[in-house]
């Protein structure tokens, strides 16, 4: 790798475009709540517990695209992009990660009133524990590579097949088996436990939540790359002061 | 009367919701945390290194 130019720790101050979108994001958090409690009516069946689908389903969203991105970014890397698409790609898993575990926390505490239990090997549900486990073993897979280009390597192949594991999730499952699951966007299954039929304002609620959760990710994946950027700075720096250059 | 019937028949689940949005947020903020524990102790590591760098000029 090109020797790149160690900055003084001043340098790395946050750029004004981050702070901005940080405080909008925030902006956005609260009126995606004001969204999801207040202005979305209360669904009859199944009372308050069906508000919980607004940030269950944008956080599942967040985190396809999250994993989606990192397929980009691998392609990117292994196409001869450079160091900063393995940052992406990375930064993207674990951010993703961070919002498909909200999805998988969540879903139980609405399964525990709809369906009697928090968890059953639905299809559905256990090719989202695998997915989870996938993007789980990819950052284990990273931190067990010490030469930054075998792991960037690696990373990004790991990162473009685990996306199988997302596409059998939010597509497969649909067409293959049947699910109890309910689906957000177009029918559920004729074995799903409810069916999620929107009212108008529900909608408004889930599409403002969609928008919400694309902002939290960004926002998050900005972060993330800068404390990356941070810590192969501080590596260099270490490196240049053991070597005693 | 039909409004009464379809209002009792909602069943409250007020508490489930409060509990799926504690572990939505809950999850959110230990993540934020993490990154800013994280970009707190690299910033740390930096001024450290270069307080030793510093002191070998010297």
């Amino acid at each position: 790798m090109a020797s790149r130019e160690i900055q003084p720790a001043g340098a790395a101050s946050r750029p004004v475009g981050l702070t901005v979108l940080t405080v909008f994001t925030a902006v956005m958090l609260l009126a995606a709540t004001y969204m999801a409690f207040i202005y979305a009516p209360t669904e009859a069946a199944m009372g308050a517990v069906q508000r919980i689908f607004y940030f269950h389903v944008g956080a599942a969203w967040a985190g396809a695209l999250a994993f989606l991105v990192t397929v980009v970014a691998g392609i990117a890397y292994l196409t001869g992009g450079g160091r900063k698409w393995d940052v992406v790609g990375h930064a993207s898993v674990e951010v993703g990660l961070a919002l498909i575990t909200i999805t998988l926390l969540s879903g139980p505490v609405w399964a525990q009133f709809a369906w009697g239990k928090p968890w059953t090997w639905d299809p559905k549900l256990t090719s989202s524990a695998v997915m989870w486990l996938s993007y789980a073993a990819y950052l284990m897979l990273r931190a067990g590579i010490e030469d930054p280009a075998r792991r960037g390597r690696f990373g990004a192949v790991y990162g473009i097949i685990a996306f199988a594991s997302v596409i059998m999730t939010y597509l497969g499952v649909r067409f293959i088996s049947a699910t109890i699951h309910p689906t957000v966007i177009g029918p559920s299954a004729s074995t799903a436990s409810t069916d999620m039929g929107m009212t108008p304002r529900m909608l408004h609620a889930m599409i403002f939540s969609f928008v919400t959760f694309t902002f939290v990710y960004a926002t998050l994946l900005w972060h993330r790359i800068r404390l990356e950027n941070l810590a192969e700075r501080v590596n260099a720096l270490k490196a240049r002061l053991l070597s005693g250059s | 009367m039909p409004v009464l019937l379809i209002e009792s028949a909602t069943p409250d689940t007020a508490l489930f919701l409060l509990l799926g949005y504690a572990i939505i947020g809950g999850v959110g903020l230990i993540y934020v945390i993490s990154l800013l524990i994280r970009q707190h102790n690299l910033k740390r590591d930096l001024e450290i290194i270069e307080r030793l760098q510093d002191d070998e000029r010297e």
